[in-house]
C-alpha cells in the first residue's frame, strides 16, 4: 500500500479511528483501491452519539479530520449502528445491491430519512467510490 | 454471583459463550482471540490493569483467562477501556458500539473483521450482561 491516511487531530474520535482503520485495512488488503482516491471531501455524522468527522479524499492520501469542516460533497447521516452496517452492505456498481436483503434494507433506510446522503444525486460518482473504499466484502 | 473483574466471573462468561446458540450461529466461521483490558482505577478497586484472554474459534470460546500484558497484546482484537466504563457495558448502560464511536472504548486489530463480525460482537456483550455479577466497587 502507498496511498497514506493521516488523521488531522492529535486526539482522533472514535467514528475517526474506525473509519480510518476500515480505509487503512481494506487499502492493504485491496491496493487495487486505491484507484478510488479520486478528490472528494465527505462529512460523516453520528447524531445518536454526537460524533462527526471530515475525509478529504486524494490520490494516494485520505485525510480524517473530527467534526464537520468546510462543505463537504457528501454529508452522510445515521445512527452509529446503522453507519457500521453500511460498510458491509453487498455493493452493485457502488451502490447498495437490491437485489439482496441488506441492499434492499439500506435502500428502505433511505427512503424512511434514517440514512441521509446529501450530495447524493449531485455526486453519485464519489458516493459509488466511497462506498467501494469502505466496504468489507 | 462473581466478582468483576475475576477469574471466577470470566470462567462463568465462558460458560455462557458456550451456552449460546445465537453466538454460535453468529460467529461460526469467526477465528481469533479477543482480548479485553480492563484498566486500572484504584479508587474503585481496580489498582492494577486486568487482561482477560478469549480463545474464540467457530461460534466456541475454547479457554478464558486472565493474563499478562505481555501475552494479552499478541491477540488478534484488543477492547480496552477503564474498569467503569465496561462497568456501563455490563449493566447496559452503554453500548457499545456507540461506546466505541465515542472513543469511551478503544478497538485494535483488523476493522473490516469487526465489522462483518458485528452481529457476534454484539452477542458477546449481551451474554456478557447475562453473568450474574457483583462489581468490585460495591463489594460489601
Amino acid at each position: 500500500m502507498t496511498a497514506t491516511v493521516e488523521y488531522a487531530d492529535e486526539e482522533p474520535n472514535g467514528l475517526a479511528a474506525i473509519i480510518g482503520g476500515l480505509i487503512e485495512a481494506n487499502l492493504q488488503q485491496h491496493p487495487e483501491r486505491e484507484a478510488l482516491l479520486k478528490p472528494a471531501v465527505v462529512g460523516i455524522t453520528a447524531p445518536d452519539v454526537g460524533v462527526s468527522i471530515t475525509l478529504q479524499i486524494a490520490p494516494g492520501r485520505v485525510g480524517i479530520a473530527n467534526g464537520l469542516q468546510g462543505k463537504p460533497h457528501l454529508l452522510v447521516e445515521a445512527n452509529s449502528d446503522t453507519l457500521i452496517e453500511l460498510s458491509s452492505v453487498p455493493l452493485r456498481f457502488g451502490l447498495p445491491d437490491n437485489m439482496t436483503k441488506e441492499g434492499r434494507a439500506v435502500t428502505g433506510s433511505l427512503l424512511k430519512g434514517r440514512i441521509k446522503v446529501k450530495g447524493m444525486t449531485r455526486h453519485t460518482a464519489r458516493l459509488a467510490r466511497l462506498n467501494k473504499l469502505l466496504s468489507v466484502n | 454471583m462473581a466478582l468483576f473483574p475475576s477469574e471466577e466471573w470470566l470462567d462463568l462468561y465462558v460458560d455462557r459463550i458456550n451456552q449460546s446458540k445465537e453466538y454460535q450461529e453468529a460467529a461460526a466461521t469467526w477465528e481469533g482471540d479477543v482480548a479485553y483490558v480492563f484498566e486500572a482505577e484504584p479508587d474503585r478497586g481496580v489498582p492494577e490493569e486486568l487482561w482477560a484472554w478469549l480463545d474464540l474459534w467457530h461460534g466456541e470460546c475454547r479457554e478464558g483467562k486472565l493474563v499478562p500484558a505481555a501475552e494479552g497484546e499478541k491477540a488478534k482484537f484488543i477492547i480496552r477501556a477503564p474498569y467503569s466504563r465496561w462497568k456501563e457495558v455490563i449493566n447496559k448502560e452503554l453500548d457499545p458500539v456507540k461506546g466505541m464511536m465515542q472513543g469511551k472504548l478503544k478497538l485494535k486489530g483488523d476493522l473490516p473483521t469487526i465489522v462483518r463480525y458485528v452481529k457476534a460482537a454484539n452477542e458477546l456483550v449481551n451474554l456478557a450482561q447475562t453473568v450474574p455479577t457483583e462489581f468490585v466497587d460495591e463489594q460489601v
